[in-house]
C-alpha cells in the first residue's frame, strides 16, 4: 500500500497564500494598536517620586526644559512669577505640547492647542482640560518635581494612564 | 503600464518565471519583516514619543517601503507569473 501523499500547489497559489499571511499580520497588528489604545494600563507604583530636572541657573527666567516624570514627558518653565511644571502631553490626542516663549504659552502643534503656561489652562484650540501641574520645590540650588498636584485628575486623563 | 484583465490561465514556463517566483518570496519576507517592525513600533511606543516628528517620520517610511515592495510583487506576479495572453495590458 502507497502511503505516499502528494501535494501540489501552484506558485500562483502560494504566492496568494504568501501576501495573504502579510495581510493578515498587517490587519492583526492594527486591531493590536487599537486593543492596546482601548485597554486600561496599570497604575505606576513607583509614581511621584522626586525627580531632579535641573539646576536653578540652567533655566534661567523666560525659558523652559523639559524633562520625564513618571514616564511621561514634562515640561519646566522660568516665569517671572516662579517655577511651574505640567505634564507636557496634550490632553487633546496626547501630542506633547512646547513652551512657545514669544507666545508666552504652551503649545501643542497637532491641531493649535494653547494653555496657561501659569495655569496650565486651555486657552482655545480642542483640548478638553487643562495640562496637569507638577508640585515642584527649589532646593540646594536645583528645582525638584515632587508630585503630581491633582493625581486624581491625572488618574482621569487617558494619555496619562500609568502616571499617577 | 495599465492592466485592463487578468485572467484564471496557465502560468508562466521558463527560468525568467522561476526567478520572478524567487524574486516574490523574498519581496514577501520583506514585507512581513517590514510589517512586523511596523507593527511593533506602533505597539511597544509610548503615545509621548509616537507623538514626535521623528517617529512619524519612521512610521511613513516604513509605510512606503511597504508600499513599494508590495507593487514589485504585485507588478513580478503578473508580468511574471502569468502568461501573456492572459494579461490584456493598456500601453
Amino acid at each position: 500500500m502507497d502511503d505516499k501523499i502528494t501535494l501540489t500547489i501552484t506558485r500562483r497559489r502560494l504566492t496568494e497564500i504568501m501576501i495573504g499571511l502579510v495581510g493578515l499580520l498587517f490587519a492583526g497588528g492594527a486591531a493590536a494598536a487599537i486593543l492596546k489604545y482601548l485597554w486600561p494600563q496599570e497604575g505606576n507604583k513607583e509614581a511621584s517620586t522626586e525627580v531632579k530636572i535641573a539646576a536653578v541657573d540652567d533655566v534661567p527666567t523666560g525659558t523652559a526644559k523639559k524633562f520625564m516624570f513618571n514616564d511621561k514627558a514634562s515640561v519646566l518653565l522660568h516665569m517671572p512669577a516662579g517655577f511651574r511644571a505640567f505634564g507636557s502631553v496634550c490632553t487633546h490626542l496626547g501630542c506633547i505640547s512646547y513652551w512657545k516663549p514669544d507666545e508666552n504659552i504652551i503649545f501643542c502643534p497637532c491641531h493649535l492647542g494653547k494653555f496657561d503656561p501659569n495655569t496650565g489652562a486651555v486657552l482655545s484650540g480642542p483640548p478638553p482640560s487643562p495640562l496637569p501641574a507638577i508640585e515642584i520645590v527649589v532646593k540646594e540650588g536645583a528645582v525638584f518635581a515632587m508630585k503630581w498636584k491633582d493625581p486624581d485628575y491625572v488618574k482621569s486623563i487617558s494619555f496619562y494612564a500609568g502616571a499617577a | 503600464m495599465h492592466i485592463e484583465k487578468i485572467e484564471y490561465g496557465p502560468e508562466k514556463e521558463g527560468p525568467w518565471s522561476q526567478i520572478a517566483f524567487a524574486l516574490i518570496i523574498l519581496l514577501t519576507l520583506a514585507a512581513a519583516g517590514i510589517t512586523g517592525s511596523l507593527v511593533l513600533k506602533l505597539i511597544s511606543s509610548d503615545p509621548s514619543v509616537a507623538s514626535s516628528r521623528e517617529f512619524i517620520e519612521d512610521i511613513g517610511k516604513l509605510m512606503a517601503y511597504l508600499l513599494f515592495v508590495l507593487g514589485a510583487i504585485i507588478y513580478l506576479y503578473v508580468k511574471g507569473l502569468l502568461q501573456d495572453e492572459y494579461v490584456t495590458t493598456l500601453e
